[in-house]
């Protein structure tokens, strides 16, 4: 014969969860999305135009080096035409 | 004293068994609270059912309210089920959810749940269930019961 099973009354406890400012929260996040939507468009153009300005430079330099060695290439021609005519009297 | 626990007032099975109580009933009384405590009382599960009830005995002391969020009598439990599953019999409801997304309250340890609807003793206590320390500001603030619900009894 075994024993009666003994009664057993049991509060359980619960859990808690807390959600503090939603409504605070939520309008940071909505201003943080505004600022972003605003400030976005503008990034990418400034960093488009900046892209645009070493661009720029670039072939700016490029130019520079394409002018001197052109003028470099010009007196070179001018100083061989001179040396030939002084050597067959063209 | 602390809150420290979670237990079913032995007077709630007495007066049940006893049809003491003039008129609790589990199974229909829509008016069972949800009311907060701070960590300075000691609940007393043997106490006698007097002592049990909303706002008497060491229920009468450190309540945690927000006036408009939770207020002092507690928030009412919604969906309250009293029911038996083979050996055990569950008493159990819907989470417990502050009024608004504004409630402030203080550091809270637990809650009496008591039965609005019993006007002798009034407000009657059934169980106290303890969660630690909790506290919100200007927030949603929600008790999700234990899986196995607000308390059971076994036999």
């Amino acid at each position: 014969m075994t024993e009666a099973a003994e009664g057993l009354g049991s509060g359980h406890p619960p859990t808690i969860v807390v959600e503090n400012n939603p409504a605070a929260l939520s309008a940071a996040l909505e201003a943080s999305l505004a600022a972003y939507t605003d400030r976005e468009p503008q990034r990418q153009i400034a960093a488009a135009t900046e892209r645009v300005r070493k661009a720029q430079e670039s072939l700016d330099a490029a130019q520079a080096t394409l002018a001197a060695i052109t003028a470099e290439w010009g007196e070179a021609a001018q100083a061989s035409e001179a040396r030939s005519r002084a050597e067959f009297g063209g | 004293m602390a809150f420290g626990t979670s237990k079913v007032f032995v007077y709630l099975i007495t007066d049940a068994l006893n049809r003491t109580s003039t008129s609790m009933d589990l199974n229909t009384d829509a008016n069972f609270k949800a009311a907060l405590y701070d960590n300075s009382i000691t609940p007393d599960a043997n106490a006698a059912a007097a002592s049990t009830c909303y706002n008497v005995g060491a229920w009468s002391a450190g309540h945690v309210l927000d006036a408009s969020g939770w207020p002092s009598v507690g928030r009412p439990l919604v969906s309250p089920t009293s029911t038996a599953t083979t050996n055990v019999y569950t008493f159990d409801a819907a989470d417990t959810v502050s009024a608004n997304d504004t409630t402030t309250l203080a550091a809270n340890f637990g809650t009496q749940i008591y039965d609005d609807d019993v006007t002798s003793p009034a407000d009657q206590g059934l169980c106290f269930l303890n969660w630690g320390s909790a506290s919100v500001t200007s927030g949603r603030f929600t008790i999700v019961w234990n899986g196995s619900g607000l308390f059971t009894v076994t036999v």
